[in-house]
């Protein structure tokens, strides 16, 4: 049976993607597993989500970071100047996530950074897509688009996708922190962060 | 200024997992006036930690900083994956340690990823946020590749020295060490053996490379324009960087390296490593053992004389608590 180790609290450190929120689940591990000190239930920094019909290698996707998971086409061209579009199916239906102008143009400097010729300018964006104008070869551009999609996928919303609750760590809290059942039972505790 | 010191074993530490320490202890350590120590492993012992990990949303400086580094006793002692009888050892098939904005140094630890398309180190953004590499093994475990065994971006401190990286992945556009954004690139005393792409590389004339070996790499051993002090680095091709360049060093038992087929790049007595290096940089090899005067090419110091293997005469002169270098 794995058990998910999920935060207790949010962390005191300034608002960033990288900071750590309470629910969200850390690791997983096999019950066999011996813990630490900071990381038994009683420590007050996990509480303990066991999910008696899955094997670890099942839960590993909530683990999964919230980061964009791009697709990179190219809309039109006139010789060597191409115009792509990104897209990314990880915004959620609110809008979390969601590109914006800071963020297109950050991500263009660093593709300039990485592959100078490109000289990539913005063109346009919507929650979910944008785009650029690129200056590249046909045999090179597949090479610019790997580069364009790893940058990409570099642009991390939250530490992860999933997480409990508030009603699962209130469930948590007042049953010492540690609580196993189903995948079907814990599953009206966890939440998928595209779905907020 | 306090010193926060957590511990990271497989059994009876604060914590069993590099993910689970991240999580609890990130802080700003600027404000909170500390510095944060994680000390790996069991002194003796080889142990392994696996996980995609991430350090990030802390707030550090160069004097509030974090450390990560084996337990006295738990050092590698330049042999991968516990070879000397003990060892620390993150693993991954995603990123081992991806870094961004915070100032760090990792000391003699052993990082393999065996993922495809990551990169093992990754120091990223942050303006003037530090990152030095002491010591370490620092690779791939398999067949996957892509991207970069190390790689800076961040225009602050990217420092690598006596590491041994390796990769010899079959997969296109692996490269060894890439300092593709940095303030002030240091690299000196590591040794590079990269099947595919680059072994060194640079993107910015602020690294400064110095008694570096990089050789095997299928498109150049070197590539881009160092700093005008680099020195006494060594290629297998031509493209070694900076003054005294050493060329044509090759993989051949017993030539230049001691065994590389399997895994001993220590040097040869009278190889091309041997006293090569630049008397400048030196301290301490990857086993802790002091370089010899004038310094040895590459990172690993050349052993007495008497028939032992390196790992041996490491394994048997090696203090448990021997001070390690700090920056």
């Amino acid at each position: 049976m794995p058990i998910m180790l999920a935060k207790v609290n949010t962390n005191n450190v300034p608002d960033s993607a990288g900071r750590w929120r309470a629910g969200e689940i850390v690791q997983a591990f096999t019950d066999d597993h011996e813990f630490g000190n900071a990381e038994v239930p009683e420590a007050g920094n996990f509480y303990h989500v066991g999910i008696t019909d899955k094997t670890l290698e099942e839960v590993q996707t909530y683990l999964q970071g919230w980061n964009h998971n791009p697709t990179t086409t190219q809309v039109s061209n006139q010789g060597n100047n191409r115009l792509l579009e990104v897209t990314s199916d990880m915004v959620s239906a609110t809008g979390k996530n969601a590109f914006t102008q800071a963020g297109v143009d950050s991500l263009i400097t660093r593709v300039n950074t990485d592959y100078p010729t490109a000289d990539a300018s913005y063109d346009s964006h919507t929650n979910s897509t944008f785009r650029i104008n690129v200056t590249v070869p046909i045999g090179n551009r597949d090479e610019l688009i790997k580069i364009i999609n790893d940058e990409v996928r570099d642009m991390q919303y939250a530490r992860r996708r999933w997480y409990i609750t508030q009603a699962g760590m209130t469930f948590l809290g007042n049953n010492g922190g540690t609580v196993s059942g189903t995948a079907a039972q814990v599953a009206g505790y966890l939440r998928d962060g595209l779905l907020d | 200024m306090a010193v926060v010191t957590k511990t990271l074993k497989t059994s009876g530490g604060d914590y069993s997992s590099q993910v689970t320490w991240e999580s609890t202890e990130q802080t700003n350590l600027v404000t909170d006036g500390d510095s944060h120590i994680l000390e790996v492993g069991t002194s003796g012992s080889f142990e392994s930690f696996t996980g995609n990990f991430t350090i990030s949303g802390w707030t550090t400086s160069a004097t509030n900083n974090i450390t990560i580094r084996a337990v006295a006793g738990a050092e590698h002692n330049g042999v991968p994956q516990g070879g000397s009888g003990q060892g620390s050892r993150f693993y991954s098939t995603n990123y081992v340690c991806n870094m961004s904005a915070v100032d760090i140094v990792i000391e003699d630890m052993e990082m393999e990823t065996n993922g495809a398309s990551v990169t093992g180190i990754r120091h990223l953004s942050g303006s003037g946020k530090e990152a030095y590499i002491e010591r370490c093994i620092v690779g791939r475990s398999g067949t996957n590749g892509g991207e970069y065994s190390i790689l800076f971006s961040s225009s602050g401190v990217g420092s690598v020295r006596n590491c041994l990286v390796i990769d010899h992945s079959t997969a296109a556009k692996s490269d060894g060490i890439y300092y593709e954004a940095v303030g002030t690139g240091v690299c000196e005393n590591n040794t590079v053996n990269v099947n595919n792409n680059y072994g060194v590389k640079t993107t910015n004339t602020n690294v400064t490379a110095k008694n570096v070996v990089s050789l095997g790499d299928t498109t150049n051993d070197w590539s881009g324009t160092f700093n005008a002090s680099s020195t006494n680095n060594a290629s297998g091709d031509s493209t070694a960087k900076g003054s005294s360049p050493v060329t044509g060093v090759v993989l051949t038992d017993g030539t230049d390296f001691t065994e590389p087929s399997t895994g001993d790049y220590s040097p040869v007595a009278s190889g091309a490593l041997d006293g090569a290096g630049d008397n400048s940089v030196g301290g301490n090899d990857i086993a802790g053992v002091a370089h010899n005067d004038p310094p040895e090419i590459g990172c690993y110091a050349l052993a007495a004389a008497g028939g032992l293997s390196i790992p041996q005469i490491i394994a048997m002169t090696r203090k448990p608590n021997t001070p390690l270098i700090t920056m």
